[in-house]
């Protein structure tokens, strides 16, 4: 599932930014060679992080645990 | 006629996520159609048509309510990368604007503009039906597998 719609960060990439040492939505830009630009998906971007580093991924866990 | 202010702001928040609703199913329609998925791309396709109808709808009223329709807010679009992902963003989608649609139900009852609120049960209507859809396709998904499922749906897009 696409995180960032602009730059087509997924919860994947996410997954990885975070194995990679990212905590941050910054971080997560950064670890995929991308800028951040409309800003809609910070908030989002950082519940996934925090989601990603508490417990390890389920597709389903991590899509129902983002709130809409 | 001047409608009530508190009716107004929720019948925009409605707006709001039906144009939410337009854009992120016509999105995961298109998709669909260029996997080569056009059987389920069809059927989400004209849900996305459905809700503009939907917005239309409430455009309208909030026009006739002597208020102005913000099109301008969009909420965060959830778009899957493969089809069980759009099947669940779907219904993820749905069931938040669900819970919207019964609060301003609730509210238009209670500040007794009927007609909002009759307008608003027709919207429930059709949002019900489409998560009756999206659960019946879980359950052959669940039932004969998502390999089976794709085949079974796949084709030409026909819009
Ligand atoms: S959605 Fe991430 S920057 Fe726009």
């Amino acid at each position: 599932m696409y995180i960032c719609l602009c730059r087509g960060i997924s919860n994947h990439d996410v997954r990885d930014a975070v194995k990679d040492g990212a905590q941050t939505a910054k971080c997560v830009f950064k670890s995929c060679g991308k800028k951040p630009k409309c800003g809609k998906c910070i908030m989002y971007l950082s519940d996934c992080i925090s989601q990603q580093s508490s417990e390890p991924l389920s597709r389903d866990l991590s899509l129902s645990r983002v709130t809409l | 006629m001047q409608g009530d202010e508190d009716v107004l702001d929720h019948l925009n928040g409605i707006l709001k996520n039906e144009l939410t609703s337009i854009n992120q199913t016509f999105l995961h329609a298109r998709m669909l159609n260029n996997w080569g998925i056009g059987g389920l791309g069809n059927r989400v396709y004209s849900r996305s048509i459905r809700a503009m109808k939907d917005a239309d709808a409430v455009i309208e009223r909030v026009l006739f309510l002597e208020g102005l329709p913000s099109m301008q807010e969009l909420g965060k679009l959830w778009i899957g990368q493969d089809v069980q992902e759009i099947i669940d963003c779907e219904l993820k989608l749905e069931q938040a604007n669900l819970k919207d649609l019964r609060a301003a139900v609730v509210l238009c009852e209670q500040k007794r503009d009927y007609i909002s609120r009759d307008d608003l049960t027709e919207l429930i209507e059709n949002h019900e039906e489409y998560v009756d859809w999206i659960e019946a396709q879980l359950y052959q998904i669940d039932k004969m597998g998502m390999q089976n499922y794709i085949q079974l749906m796949s084709g030409k897009g026909e819009n």
